[in-house]
């Protein structure tokens, strides 16, 4: 336990808060996509696919900077019961930021539409056309959409609640600036941390 | 107290902040109501004909057929698109349909005709294009669409209600512009012999960006023949149909693709208008159909013909049908991939 860090590595720091964002957006897309009929439906089209393949490709980047570096632990600052949930949580979330570009480029694909992606580059097919196909990848799409929305929530919500109700250090984990007497979510049990690692 | 409200507006603080991003998700998927949705559109298309599963939900007959596109290069200036480059070919694969949502409804009837292309350039690029014989739309705005299916919802006697149809067409004068188009213009006699229209306007876009409005027609080789409106109910089931695969097993049938130029103030946003005669029209190049096959997976049945489907070079307008019409034709598809 005392081996384990305060923060996550710089790193994966960036590459969360930059994908919060584009998964917001892509959430966001989406949905505007399948429940409107309004403009800008070419620019989005194009847009959310070149970011879920994106996406695609940062999250196994993600996944190999997090197992090759321990990770802070939530242990030390939660319930044993609410760090799994959070845990869960996270594990969740990588999952739905695979699955959602793999069954959306998928689903257009057996669809036989064409994936271009940043506006000239044509992505292979990756299956052959078939409706039924189609079919059963876009719900699937629609689902773990809305599966990546609960999660979200959740997860802002886990987060929001440390830092603001109980005000201790679990944003910090994540967060940049330094780690002194006077930063906010920082400060708490900078100390006892402190006296951890001794 | 205070420490008690203090950590009353914290937890209000946890709750806006979770709420924020709730509240734009369901925005965003329309839980609100209140705007045109791709389902509210496929819907009334299918109270408006009922349901057919595995059909398209609108100009659900067809046929499918394939052949080639020749690019002539003449408007290659225009446009970086490779199909319209000199001396391409591009495959084509595309569909013949009637329009409504019934595909056993009889082929004499005044509806639109229509003629789905996709074209594949040697290079990969992909142009889809969904296109009427009329040059117009009935109507402008896709809220406009979907009070229309509405209003022609028949009723017990399977006929509209006579009221909702007039207090429509007393609120459209456009729609009565269209009904008076289609009934002071001759119907062509085979899908082989009238002309095409892209109906919405696009940009094409050179190598230097430079953008030119454009709508764009394929006009048949084969001379113009009309049916009288009179002759239409006495016809076979088929006919149109039957003839066209007769035609082809005889001869290919020959389009050629004209694009039509914008001058500035022509209407780019408003498929209701033509634009004035006389505008400067480039023959790009020819379609050529050699084969006419039944609507079946190894041809046309499974490609949704999405007027967004554009390849670099061509771009859409603000047309609101447009973006209307790929979000309803991907409602519909999806549908059918259910129910197929």
């Amino acid at each position: 336990m005392t081996s384990a860090p305060a923060r996550f590595r710089p790193a994966l720091r960036v590459l969360h808060w930059v994908m919060a964002v584009a998964v917001i957006f892509q959430l966001l897309a989406g949905l505007w996509l399948a429940h409107s009929v309004s403009g800008a439906r070419s620019w989005l089209l194009t847009t959310h696919q070149t970011v879920g393949f994106l996406i695609l490709l940062l999250v196994p980047l993600r996944i190999l900077l997090r197992l090759t570096r321990p990770a802070p632990s939530l242990a030390q600052h939660m319930p044993r019961l609410e760090a799994l949930a959070a845990n869960a949580a996270t594990l969740a979330l990588y999952v739905l930021m695979l699955t959602l570009p793999l069954t959306g480029l998928a689903m257009l694909s057996a669809a036989d539409y064409p994936i271009v992606l940043f506006g000239s580059v044509r992505l292979p097919d990756l299956l052959a056309k078939d409706l039924h196909t189609h079919a059963l990848l876009r719900n699937a799409h629609a689902w773990l959409a809305l599966a990546l929305m609960a999660t979200f929530l959740a997860h802002l919500a886990g987060v929001l609640q440390h830092a603001i109700v109980r005000r201790d250090r679990v944003l910090s984990m994540m967060s940049f600036g330094a780690c002194s007497e006077r930063a906010r979510f920082c400060a708490t049990d900078q100390r006892k941390q402190t006296d951890e690692l001794r | 107290m205070t420490i008690d409200l203090k950590s009353m507006l914290r937890a209000a603080l946890v709750c806006s902040l979770v709420g924020a991003p709730a509240l734009a998700f369901a925005f965003a998927g329309g839980v609100f109501g209140g705007r045109v949705t791709p389902t509210r559109v496929v819907d009334a298309l299918e109270r408006r004909d009922g349901i057919y599963p595995a059909a398209r939900r609108a100009h659900a007959k067809g046929t499918c057929f394939s052949g080639h596109f020749d690019s002539s290069g003449a408007s290659g200036s225009l446009t970086r698109a490779r199909a319209l480059g000199p001396g391409v070919r591009s495959l084509v694969v595309g569909r013949f349909s009637t329009g409504g949502g019934n595909p056993h409804a009889p082929d004499g009837r005044l509806v639109f005709r229509g003629m789905a292309l996709r074209l594949v350039a040697d290079n990969g690029e992909e142009w889809r294009t969904a296109m009427d014989h009329t040059p117009i739309f009935p109507v402008r705005r896709p809220e406009d669409f979907v009070a229309l299916q509405v209003a022609m919802r028949p009723g017990k006697d399977g006929k509209p209600a006579a009221n909702a149809v007039r207090d429509f067409l007393t609120q459209h004068p456009e729609t009565r512009a269209f009904n008076d188009y289609l009934k002071q213009t001759p119907i062509p006699s085979s899908f082989a012999n009238g002309t095409y229209y892209a109906i919405n306007a696009f940009y094409f876009v050179d190598v230097a960006g430079t953008r030119q409005p454009v709508r764009w027609s394929f006009v048949p080789e084969a001379p113009f023949e009309s049916i009288a409106f009179s002759e239409l109910g006495r016809k076979q089931p088929d006919f149109l149909f039957d003839e066209v695969r007769a035609r082809v097993a005889e001869a290919p049938l020959r389009y050629k693709l004209e694009v039509t130029l914008a001058e500035p103030g022509d209407a780019l946003t408003d498929a209701t208008v033509r634009w004035p005669s006389g505008r400067k029209t480039v023959t790009a190049g020819e379609l050529v159909v050699d084969r006419v096959m039944p609507e079946r997976a190894d041809g046309c049945r499974d490609l949704n013909f999405d007027p967004l489907v554009l390849p670099p070079g061509i771009e859409p307008s603000a047309d609101p049908l447009l973006a209307a019409r790929s979000a309803a034709y991907a409602a519909s598809f999806r549908r059918r991939a259910e129910g197929s």
